[in-house]
């Protein structure tokens, strides 16, 4: 685990000033950061599922092994999804996946199997639908730490959704909803969080007692410390471009928690760091941020986008006026009521289907703004990415790039893993 | 010398012996043939009275120099009277180390102590006085006041002592000045007037201090060590009782040791079949030094970090000599570290640690003859050990004020020992201890069993035909359980009341560091073995030995708990041959080979999988619980430590044995050591321990001996030890990080010796402001260098942290009842790096060595010089964010010494009462000797300037071995 000094002493002002050498050069995070834990996660999994089926009486175990195949699927699928090419029907059958592992390494150097992306949807769905019926809220003392229900459904949401079975993915949204008050489950943006200082909204966003947050997990990074410096950059060009105007005519209330972060940082108080010192009082140690995996907001996105392309695009518009209700200021429904002539309206389209995911990416565009969640509508959609350096120079990830998929860790080869084209 | 671990340098040929600090307790570094194992650990056995002797804390190779308060238990044989003992062996090859098997891969110290003796009652006295002399600043290189004053005032004209510096919570002299001239007095003046006038008369005072902080830390101290040991017997029962006290009221005024011991061993003989022995042993320590907390290494900035460090040897060695201790009024001055004042002296008085140990051992022996050839052999010893460690740290000590400076708001952000809530993130940071200090205790504890039952034969067939043959099973235990505990505003001054603030317990469970906590270690240890030699005529001798070991460290898996050790040995006694009888000068020859396989538990233990309970981390308490962590993978594969070792040796004496010598020359093959590999990580773990490494090492000892002079009344007798060892990482396939590799430790890289010691190659000073540049890890050069990077490839190796070559010489000379004695040791072939002296910031605080006086001042400097320049509050801020040149600069190709010495170890000038007084007086035997010890470091590298080439100062409770005056009287009744 890499160290790295304390920032806190400094308090977190809003004038950071971080160089290259930092940035780019000195505290690389690799893809392989990523590959090891989803990795480290799947092993914790494989074990305790070994532990229960050689348990006296397994049926005690129940809710654990849901809980344990819940999170073997999860990890496995999002391996698939970052190092592997994204689900399609057909290409799938041929596409290399990732080793998807089911029992508990004993050996020091073992050898693996990529497969195809076919089959480790197969195994992933297996693992999901097995799990799902023995998960128990019951056994949780912190819910959203764990595959609770709700995280669980919301994961089966996103994993159909990926999938293309659509009247599957709305179904487990609904199992979200269950209660019906949908707006009390999303972010009060347009009013609680308003009225929060930025100190007050990092300590919150990613907080247990946030009803939207259903499913956090806690990693070591220094995502916190970097998210809004200019790697990653929100100046006013992207700030615009996301932020200026929406369908519904109002105006965004995450505006009015933007702050600036050096010239030309946009920053929204989100990913806070949590950092552990190596001792009570030591200066330095590892930073953490908590993730907020699954949250409501998603989940109402997916169930928007799957009615869209079912053809129910009412109830998709009728989910999306309700997030809009908390994200606009002074919301007002007779002026800011998103129909289907609006939508059209708004991206000059007559194709109704295509105005309202439209609607739905832009949305999920602004929603999780510096929090990384577009990649996966990136990859979806192969929607082609331009950045623009800081010296101006222009670098366009194409639909078909290469890039898309990151590469697997040279080390895997050890394994007998082939890494990916470039 | 009190640790009788030390007692074996230069002695022994083939074993090193390094003082890494010379604390009472304090283990030496001993390496018997080299080190055998890359990351686990490389100390020998110790074995008294055939008893393996467990440590109570096992101190790992790093911790061994770290200073930290637990190295203070690190010496096994701290409780051993060194007059009990009778004499040493020092076992080295397989063959001789086979019999003790798993954990003889490093070596074995046997200690034989003494026992009773058929006569009449032998009454023997001993008294050791000594006295250490206090350091000087003549042995080291550092700047006097006024120097430093004239770097201070440099450092202000380059805008770095600026009022400012009040905020950094570290200040002396200037920074009292800026805080005089802003506050006032009871009466409304400023404390000090702001004029230059002023400020020029304030400062002389402090340029003419010249503080000589080894006078005032350290005192010519008494040393001394009496023993009473009472000797008699029959031929039935014979008995061995000792006594001895010793005592040292403290070399640095922190320190101050007592140590009581007792032993009483009986040996009874109830018939010609049966004989039967017990021994108590017993030992109480009390000692006290100055509080310490443990070291964190800390790769981000490249240093290691210590709180509250008040260690009296590196405060001297790194405090300004401008700082003073008193005011001109005699009372104690106080400066400011943590945002609180500070004064040295207070502070060893209100920052304390204690220690006890208390260490009883009870063994038995019985010896039965079942017939003449056989004879069947039980020991059993029981031992218990009970040690604390009280870490006192009163409400007038800084450690306990600087948990309450918040005198502002700059303070409150910037003192990190104030409390952060995370439920109110606009709260200002807070004071939580607002009384008291603290009463930190940490104990050790063991209980260990070990037993051996064994039955051997022995008979001689025909005259020539000698067996000898012996088989024995030994079970040991060791339960050692540690417990901990930080008790958080313990008032001293009020009666010892605690008072505790509940979120000081708040952070602590917030931060996952609980404040008390307690730990069991079970060792068992079954191990089955058995030997068998024949000799033919006394001329050909041949030993085969096997053993099987058992231990629960690697867990459950039968594979890997289980370990056949064997050796097999030969030796042939020419000087018995025919051919030999006429060769009168010779008066013994022997050859020797052998060749075996020995083994040690490695560092890892995942032979099944291991599982920790933690409390996982989570930014709020609400949302903390306790979990299982999975902190290793099962490795099916894992197994022992072991190594393959060929010896031959030739002994030989020549002339009636006045020229004896002695030469071995080994191989050894270490494989299965433990390392650190990396894996595709699907498994779930990107780096396993893995018994992946191997080494290989060789060696020649040499032992020679000689009474060169041999007359009525004089002699001279000389002997001289050599040993050398060449080790090399064969396999290895971990990754460190440069980190690992520079520090003063060393670290493991394949295709070098173990503990190889690597540095930055520096690439000279930047020509626009004088601060270092060295190759980064991408090999540009760079002021930054990424400590925590894996490439090493631009690293410069240096050579290997042990000595290659070890040994010693020493002259005896007799004339009547005078003998003269001096003993060298030397070792040569290894590395050093120099202390850490340089640093981004110097406050007005610190000590500069003298090799600032040719620092880097102008442009052009850099041609001449490669002493970096004292940076200025501009090029300060425009270093590389995350950039540490000055500390990298320490880790650099600059800082590195070789280690070769030569030290006169000891002169030592006995007399012996004749005999014919001795009657008169109705006594045995009676001698003073005057010895001196470590008086002179006769070479060393010039560069060290001062630091002892075998000492790391890493602070804490470290402190350096020192120059010792001794008398002792030796008397017998």
């Amino acid at each position: 685990m890499r160290q790295t000094k304390v920032l806190a002493g400094i308090p977190k002002t809003l004038t950071w000033t971080l160089t290259c050498s930092v940035l780019c050069g000195k505290t690389r995070r690799f893809p392989e950061y990523y590959w090891n834990a989803c990795y480290a996660a799947i092993a914790v999994a494989n074990q305790a599922l070994e532990t229960i089926s050689k348990a006296k009486d397994p049926s005690l175990y129940t809710a654990q092994k849901g809980e344990a195949l819940l999170a073997r699927a999860y990890a496995h699928f999002m391996l698939v999804t970052t190092f592997s090419e994204t689900y399609d029907p057909t290409a799938s059958a041929t596409d290399p996946g990732i080793p998807y592992v089911t029992v508990p390494e004993k050996e020091v150097i073992k050898q693996y199997e990529r497969k195809t992306v076919k089959y480790v949807y197969e195994m992933i769905e297996k693992d999901l639908l097995t799990g799902l019926p023995l998960i128990s809220d019951n056994l949780y003392s912190v819910p959203r730490y764990h595959f609770n229900r709700a995280a669980a459904n919301a994961f089966a949401c996103r994993f159909y959704l990926f999938k293309q079975d659509f009247a599957t993915s709305a179904s487990y949204a609904s199992l979200v909803f269950s209660t019906g008050n949908i707006t009390a489950m999303l972010r009060p943006w347009n009013t609680t969080y308003l009225t929060l200082t930025y100190n007050e909204l990092w300590a919150t966003y990613a907080k247990a007692t946030e009803p939207a947050n259903l499913l956090l997990i806690h990693t070591p990074s220094a995502w916190g410390r970097y998210y809004f410096t200019f790697r990653y950059a929100m100046n006013s060009t992207v700030r615009d471009a996301i932020f200026a105007t929406n369908p519904t005519g109002g105006t965004w209330a995450f505006r009015n928690q933007t702050y600036t972060s050096g010239e030309q940082n946009y920053m929204i108080p989100k990913i806070n760091e949590h950092f552990l010192r190596s001792s009570v009082n030591a200066d330095i140690g590892t930073a953490n941020v908590v993730v907020p995996a699954l949250t409501a907001e998603e989940v109402l996105f997916n169930r928007a986008e799957a009615n869209t392309y079912l053809g129910q695009t009412d109830a998709a518009l009728a989910d999306l006026n309700v997030y809009a209700a908390t994200r606009i200021l002074n919301y007002n429904a007779a002026t800011h009521v998103l129909t289907a002539a609006k939508v059209r309206n708004y991206y000059g389209t007559n194709n109704t289907q295509l105005a309202i995911i439209r609607t739905i990416l832009d949305f999920k565009r602004a929603e999780y703004a510096q929090e990384g969640m577009r990649w996966l509508d990136i990859l979806r959609y192969r929607i082609p990415v331009t950045h623009t350096t800081a010296e101006g120079e222009i670098e366009v990830l194409e639909a078909d790039d290469k890039r898309r998929l990151f590469q697997i860790p040279q080390s895997a080869e050890l394994s007998g893993i082939e890494l990916n084209p470039r | 010398m009190v640790d009788v671990s030390r007692m074996l340098e230069g002695r022994a040929a083939g074993v090193s012996i390094q003082n890494v600090s010379g604390s009472f307790g304090a283990a030496p570094k001993v390496r018997v043939r080299g080190a055998t194992s890359i990351n686990g650990d490389n100390k020998p056995l110790w074995v008294v009275d055939n008893v393996v002797l467990e440590d109570i804390v096992n101190i790992s190779n790093d911790q061994l120099s770290s200073g930290d308060p637990t190295t203070l238990l690190g010496s096994a044989v701290a409780g051993l009277n060194a007059n009990d003992i009778e004499s040493f062996a020092i076992l080295k090859d397989a063959a001789a180390t086979a019999l003790y098997g798993a954990r003889a891969m490093n070596g074995v110290v046997v200690i034989t102590t003494k026992k009773g003796r058929v006569g009449k009652p032998v009454i023997t006295y001993t008294g050791n006085f000594s006295t250490q002399l206090k350091p000087s600043y003549r042995e080291y290189n550092i700047m006097n006041s006024a120097e430093q004053m004239g770097v201070l005032s440099e450092l202000e004209g380059l805008g770095v002592l600026t009022p400012n510096i009040i905020d950094n919570g570290n200040y002396g002299i200037f920074g009292k000045w800026y805080n005089g001239v802003s506050q006032m007095d009871a009466n409304g003046n400023y404390i000090y007037p702001n004029t230059p006038e002023a400020m020029t008369a304030y400062l002389q005072r402090y340029a003419k201090a010249n503080t000589d902080w080894y006078d005032l830390l350290f005192n010519n101290n008494l040393l001394q060590e009496h023993s009473l040991s009472i000797s008699f017997g029959t031929d039935k029962s014979q008995s061995y009782f000792s006594t001895s006290f010793y005592n040292d009221n403290g070399w640095a005024i922190s320190d101050r040791v007592s140590r009581y011991t007792l032993n009483f061993r009986n040996n009874y003989t109830f018939s010609d079949r049966l004989k039967v022995g017990f021994s108590t042993l017993a030992s109480v320590r009390q000692q006290r030094a100055a509080g310490s907390l443990g070291r964190n290494p800390n790769p981000v900035e490249g240093q290691f970090d210590r709180d509250f460090d008040i260690n009296p040897f590196s405060y001297a060695l790194n405090s300004s000599r401008a700082v003073t201790a008193y005011n001109e009024d005699g009372s104690r001055e106080f400066f400011t570290r943590n945002f609180a004042p500070f004064n040295i002296l207070t502070e060893l008085e209100n920052n304390w640690l204690n220690i006890n140990v208390v260490d009883l051992r009870l063994q038995g022996d019985l010896n039965y003859k079942l017939t003449n050839d056989l004879k069947y052999e039980f020991v059993g010893a029981l031992r218990y050990v009970k040690s604390s460690r009280e870490h006192q740290i009163t409400e007038n000590a800084n450690m306990a004020n600087a948990y309450r400076a918040a005198g502002n708001s700059t303070i409150r952000t910037r003192n990190r020992f104030l409390y952060r809530d995370p439920d109110n993130p606009e709260a200002e940071p807070e004071v939580v201890l607002p009384y008291g200090g603290f009463y930190n205790r940490a104990e050790d504890q063991l209980v260990s069993y070990d037993f051996r039952n064994s039955l051997n034969y022995t008979k001689t067939f025909d005259d020539v035909h000698s067996l000898n043959l012996l088989a024995g099973m030994q079970v040991k235990s060791a339960d050692r359980q540690n417990f901990n505990n930080t008790g958080y505003g313990y008032q001293y001054g009020n009666g010892g009341v605690p008072f505790v603030d509940y979120r000081i317990l708040k952070q602590t469970i917030e931060t996952n560091f609980p404040y008390y906590g307690m730990s069991k270690d079970y060792d068992r240890f079954v191990a089955f073995y058995g030997s068998a030699g024949y000799s033919y005529d006394a001329k050909y001798n041949l030993t085969g030995t096997v053993r099987y070991d058992g231990s629960n460290r690697l867990g459950s898996s039968r594979t890997a708990r289980w370990l056949p050790t064997w050796s097999v040995a030969g030796s042939w006694n020419l000087d018995r041959e025919d051919f030999m009888e006429n060769v009168e000068k010779v008066s013994y020859l022997t050859l020797r080979a052998s060749y075996g396989l020995t083994a040690s538990m490695g560092p890892a233990t995942n032979s099944t999988i291991v599982l920790r309970n933690i409390n996982a981390a989570r930014p709020y308490v609400t949302e903390s619980e306790s979990v299982i962590q999975l902190a290793a993978l099962e490795n099916a594969d894992l197994t022992w430590e072991k190594s393959n070792t060929a010896n031959v040796g030739i002994d030989a004496g020549f002339f009636d044995q006045r020229l004896t010598m002695s030469l071995d020359g080994y191989t050894r093959k270490s494989f299965d050591l433990i390392s650190i590999i990396r894996t595709s990580g699907i498994g779930g773990e990107a780096e396993k321990a893995a018994n992946y490494a191997d080494m290989s090492s060789w060696g020649t000892e040499v032992l020679i001996g000689g009474q060169i002079i041999k007359k009525k009344d004089w002699g001279w007798r000389t002997n001289l030890t050599f040993g050398y060892n060449h080790n090399e990482i064969t396999r290895a396939e971990n990754r460190p990080r440069i980190f690992d590799l520079v520090v003063p430790e060393g670290g493991n890289v394949q295709g070098y010796p173990v503990r190889s010691l690597f540095s930055l190659k520096f690439a000279g000073l930047d020509p626009q402001n004088g601060v270092p540049m060295f190759m980064d890890e991408t090999g540009k050069p760079s002021q930054a260098v990424y400590l925590q990077d894996q490439n090493i490839a631009y690293l410069q190796y240096e050579g290997q942290v042990d000595p290659t070559i070890t040994g010693g010489f020493s002259n005896t000379f007799n004339y009547k009842e005078f003998t003269l004695n001096f003993f060298l040791t030397y070792q040569w072939g290894n590395t050093i790096r120099l202390n850490p002296v340089f640093k981004t910031d110097y406050s007005d605080l610190d000590a500069l060595p003298r090799e600032f006086m040719n620092r880097w001042a102008l442009r052009g400097d850099e041609a001449f010089t490669s002493v970096p320049s004292l940076m200025g509050a501009y090029e300060k801020a425009h270093v590389e964010s995350g950039a540490y040149p000055y500390n990298n600069y320490n880790y650099s190709t600059q800082r590195v010494a070789r280690g070769d010495f030569i030290r006169l170890k000891t002169v030592s000038l006995a007399y012996n009462v004749p005999p014919k007084l001795l009657n008169r007086l109705h006594m045995n035997a009676v001698s003073i000797t005057a010895a001196t010890t470590n008086p002179w470091l006769i070479y060393s590298d010039r560069r060290l300037f001062g630091q002892d080439p075998e000492f790391f100062n890493a602070g804490g409770v470290a402190l350096p071995i020192q120059k010792q005056y001794t008398l002792s009287l030796k008397v017998g009744i």
